[in-house]
C-alpha cells in the first residue's frame, strides 16, 4: 500500500490538484443560487476590489434580480494589488467584466488610465437620457466629467473633517474651533495639559496633500482644478498661502511634532490613547474607529469643519468620490449594464445600500438620517454638500506635492519651492 | 560513449522527465520575464494601453540623468556597504561566541534564537522597527525618556533601517560562519598552541583564514541582499521623508506602480542587475586572485 510507485503518484495528484486551486486570486461571490445554465438567462459580470462593501451590493442585486428574472449578476472580487492585473488580462483574453469598478484618478485602477487606453464607454448621453445629472451630488459629477464627458458612475463619496474628542474639551472647558484663534486657544490648553493638538501621520505621503487641498478650498474651491488645467500657475499667491498654513501649524505644533516619522495609522493610535484631543480625516475613518478603539470611543467625539486660517474664508471638507463603477467598451449587454446601474443607483436602491454599508451615498436623496446609525456619519453626510476636490489627475504632479510636503515639514523646502517644483512637471 | 549513455540514456531520459516540470516553471518565471523586461525598457508603456511605444535607449538616458535615482544609487550602496561590512563583522563576533559556549544544549539555543528574526517577513520586521521608533509611544523613546523622531530625521533614518536589517539577518550570517567555524579542524589550533599562540594569534591566523570560503558566501549574499532591500525600507519609511532613505527598488516600485512608468522601471531595473554583476564580478576575481 505504501510501496514508491504509491507515493510518487500521491504526489503528483496533490500538485497537480494544487496547482489547479491556485489560479488566480478571485472569490466569487455568487448572487442567489446555483447557476441554472439556461440560454436565456443573461449573465451581468461585476468586478471589484472592496470586498467589504460585499453584503451591501448583493442586497441591492438581489433586489434587481427579483424584479429582473432573466438576468443574473455575477459580482467577483478580486484581491486590491491583482486587480489591475486581473482586468489587464481580461481585456486581453476577451472575457472583460460588463461593469468594472474604478478609482477616480490616474492611478493603476483609475478610471483616467482606462478612460486614456479607451476601455469603457462614454456615458454622457446616458446621462442626460437618464437624468443623472440630477441625481448625484454636483461636486461628484463635475469630478468624474473629463473634457464635457463622463465615463463612470460613482458608488461612494466621502469628505474629510476634523475629529474630536470631546470629552477631552469638556474637561478643559474647550468649545469646537471655527477659526484659527480659536484653534490656537484650544492648542495652548491642550499643550499645557500635556495632550497634543491635532495628530497627523505623513510617513505614507497622501494625507498631507488633503490639509493643502483644504486651505486652497477654504479660500475657492475652483483653484486645485485650475492649477491642474494649467488656468493658474501652481506658484498662485493662494496657493502658496494655503501651503504656508500648513507649514505654520507644523512649526507653531498645533501638529504633534514627527508628522514625517508616523503613518496615518501610527498618529491615529494617538487619538485613540488620547494623547491628542483631535484628528482630521474623512469617511473612511469610522469604521476603523468602531473597530479599533476602546469600547465606546466613538461616543466620545465630535466632528467639525476644519476652522478657516483667515476671516471671510469658507469653511469646507475635502472631498469626493471614493469608488466609482465604468462599463466596459467590450460588453455584449450595454442597454442591460446601463438598467443595472440606473436601478442601482435609484435612490430606494442606494437606501438598501447605505443601511447595508454605513457610508455615504453618491445619491443626495439616499442619506436619510434614519437609515444611518452613526451619528459622525450623519455630520459627514452633511457636510457632504460642501466638499472641495482633494485629488489630482496628474500622478507626476501628485509625487511632486506629495514628496515636496515631506520637505515642506522638515525645513528642507520653502512652500514656493515646493509649488515651483509642481509647475516644473506640468 | 560513457558521456553518451549519461546524457542521452535510458536513466537520463527518467532524469529530464522528473526536471521538466521544474524547468517549465524556472522558464515561464523566471526567463520569460527577463527576457520581456528587457524589451520593455526598450519602451513605454502604462501596464494598460493595449499598445506599447518604442523609445530606444531614452529611459536608460533618463535615469543617468535621473537626480533621485542618483540618490536612490548612493543610498542603496550605503546600505549595501554597511551591512556587509558591520553586519558581516558582527555575524563572525557573534558566531566565535556561540561556537565557545561550551553546553551543546545552550550552544543550540543560542543558535535558535539568534536566526529566529530571519524567518520573519520583511514588512512584519519594518512594522516592529516602525513601533520601537515611534516617536511618543516607540520602546527606543520610551527608555531614552525623549522623544526623537527617528524615521524622519536626516541623519538618523538610514541608521534606523540598518538597525533593522541588522536585527534580523546577523543570526542568519552568523549560523553560516558557525558551519564554518565547526569545519576548522581541531589539530590546527593545537598545533598554533604548541607555538605558543594566544586568542588573539589564533583567531587571526587560524580562524580567519579558514573561514575564506564560507565568508566569500556570506558577504556577497549580504551585498545582493543589500541591493535588493524592498520591502522593509518600503514599509519603515517608504523612501521617505522626501526620498532621503530612497532605495533603488523603492524608486523603481514608485515608477512603476505609482507613477505608471513601468519601461522606466524596467530600465532602472537591468541597471540595478548590471550594477550587481560589476561588484561581485570585481569581488570574486578579489577573492580568487589571493587563493
Amino acid at each position: 500500500m505504501f510501496n514508491r510507485k504509491n507515493m510518487i503518484l500521491t504526489l503528483i495528484v496533490v500538485l497537480a490538484i494544487s496547482l489547479v486551486g491556485c489560479s488566480g486570486a478571485n472569490n466569487t461571490a455568487d448572487t442567489g443560487d446555483s447557476a441554472k445554465q439556461e440560454s436565456d438567462v443573461t449573465e451581468l459580470t461585476f468586478w471589484s476590489w472592496y470586498a467589504q462593501q460585499g453584503p451591501a451590493i448583493e442586497a441591492v442585486v438581489k433586489e434587481f434580480e427579483k424584479d429582473n428574472p432573466k438576468v443574473k449578476v455575477k459580482v467577483e472580487y478580486f484581491e486590491t494589488g491583482a486587480y489591475p492585473e486581473q482586468i489587464k488580462t481580461s481585456f486581453i483574453s476577451g472575457n472583460a467584466p460588463d461593469i468594472m469598478g474604478v478609482e477616480p484618478g490616474s492611478g493603476p485602477k483609475g478610471l483616467v488610465t482606462f478612460k486614456d487606453a479607451g476601455r469603457v464607454l462614454d456615458l454622457t448621453d446616458i446621462y442626460q437620457e437618464k437624468g443623472w445629472n440630477d441625481r448625484f451630488y454636483e461636486s461628484a459629477i463635475k469630478q468624474l466629467t473629463f473634457d464635457g464627458s463622463i465615463y463612470s458612475v460613482p458608488l461612494t463619496v466621502n469628505n474629510m473633517n476634523l475629529y474630536y474628542n470631546k470629552t477631552l474639551f469638556d474637561e478643559f472647558g474647550l468649545k469646537a474651533p471655527k477659526t484659527f484663534d480659536d484653534l490656537y486657544k484650544v492648542s495652548e490648553v491642550l499643550k499645557e495639559n500635556g495632550i497634543l493638538p491635532i495628530t497627523w501621520g505623513n510617513k505614507y505621503q497622501w494625507t498631507g496633500k488633503d490639509y493643502f487641498f483644504l486651505f486652497a478650498g477654504q479660500q475657492d474651491t475652483t483653484l486645485i482644478k485650475k492649477a491642474e488645467r494649467g488656468e493658474i500657475k501652481w506658484t498662485d499667491e493662494r496657493l502658496v498661502k494655503a501651503l504656508n498654513t500648513v507649514k505654520r501649524l507644523s512649526k507653531d505644533e498645533v501638529y504633534a511634532p514627527g508628522t514625517n516619522a508616523m503613518s496615518d495609522w501610527d498618529a491615529i493610535q494617538l487619538f485613540f490613547q488620547e494623547q491628542a484631543a483631535m484628528f482630521f480625516s474623512g469617511t473612511w475613518a469610522i469604521p476603523n474607529i468602531k473597530n479599533n478603539a476602546p469600547e465606546g470611543f466613538t461616543e466620545q467625539l465630535g466632528l467639525i469643519q476644519f476652522p478657516i486660517f483667515e476671516n471671510g474664508l469658507n469653511h469646507v471638507s475635502p472631498g469626493g468620490v471614493g469608488m466609482n463603477v465604468a462599463i466596459s467598451k467590450d460588453t455584449k449587454h450595454k442597454e442591460l449594464a446601463i438598467k443595472f446601474l440606473d436601478y442601482f443607483t435609484k435612490t430606494q436602491s442606494q437606501k438598501i445600500f447605505v443601511k447595508e454599508a454605513q457610508f455615504t451615498s453618491p445619491n443626495k436623496e439616499a442619506n436619510v438620517d434614519e437609515i444611518v446609525e452613526s451619528h459622525l456619519l450623519k455630520k459627514f453626510n452633511e457636510f457632504q454638500g460642501d466638499t472641495t476636490p482633494r485629488s489630482l489627475v496628474n500622478s507626476k504632479m501628485d509625487a511632486e506635492l506629495g514628496g515636496g510636503i515631506q520637505a515642506l515639514i522638515e525645513g528642507e523646502m520653502t512652500a514656493k519651492e515646493v509649488l515651483e517644483k509642481v509647475e516644473a512637471v506640468r | 560513449m560513457d558521456r553518451i549513455k549519461r546524457f542521452m540514456g535510458k536513466d537520463a531520459k527518467i532524469g529530464y522527465s522528473f526536471l521538466a516540470p521544474a524547468l517549465i516553471l524556472f522558464a515561464l518565471l523566471n526567463i520569460y520575464p527577463t527576457i520581456y523586461s528587457f524589451i520593455l525598457s526598450f519602451h513605454k508603456w502604462n501596464g494598460l494601453d493595449p499598445h506599447m511605444d518604442f523609445v530606444g535607449i531614452s529611459n536608460y538616458l533618463e535615469i543617468f540623468k535621473d537626480k533621485i535615482f542618483h540618490k536612490a544609487l548612493l543610498n542603496t550602496a550605503f546600505f549595501s556597504v554597511f551591512t556587509v561590512v558591520v553586519q558581516s563583522f558582527l555575524a563572525l563576533l557573534l558566531a566565535v561566541f556561540i561556537e565557545n559556549v561550551r553546553q551543546k544544549k545552550l550552544r543550540a539555543f543560542f543558535r535558535i534564537t539568534y536566526y529566529f528574526p530571519a524567518i520573519i517577513s520583511p514588512v512584519v520586521v519594518a512594522l516592529i522597527w516602525g513601533w520601537m521608533f515611534h516617536p511618543y509611544n516607540g520602546a527606543l523613546n520610551n527608555i531614552l525618556n525623549t522623544t526623537f523622531f527617528w524615521l524622519s530625521d536626516k541623519r538618523t533614518v538610514m541608521p534606523a533601517i540598518l538597525i533593522a536589517n541588522l536585527w534580523q539577518w546577523t543570526g542568519y550570517n552568523a549560523l553560516i560562519f558557525s558551519a564554518g567555524l565547526q569545519s576548522v579542524p581541531k589539530e590546527i589550533y593545537e598545533a598554533a598552541d604548541i607555538d605558543g599562540a594566544n586568542a588573539w594569534n589564533k583567531f587571526w591566523h587560524v580562524t580567519i583564514p579558514s573561514l575564506k570560503p564560507v565568508a566569500s558566501v556570506v558577504i556577497v549574499t549580504t551585498l545582493i541582499n543589500g541591493i535588493k532591500v524592498f520591502g522593509l525600507v518600503q514599509v519603515m519609511t517608504a523612501g521617505g521623508p522626501n526620498h532621503l532613505s530612497e532605495v533603488m527598488t523603492t524608486w523603481l516600485y514608485k515608477n512603476a506602480f505609482g507613477l505608471g512608468r513601468l519601461g522606466y522601471a524596467s530600465a532602472m531595473g537591468y541597471v540595478m542587475t548590471f550594477i550587481s554583476f560589476i561588484l561581485t564580478f570585481i569581488y570574486l576575481k578579489q577573492v580568487n586572485k589571493n587563493d
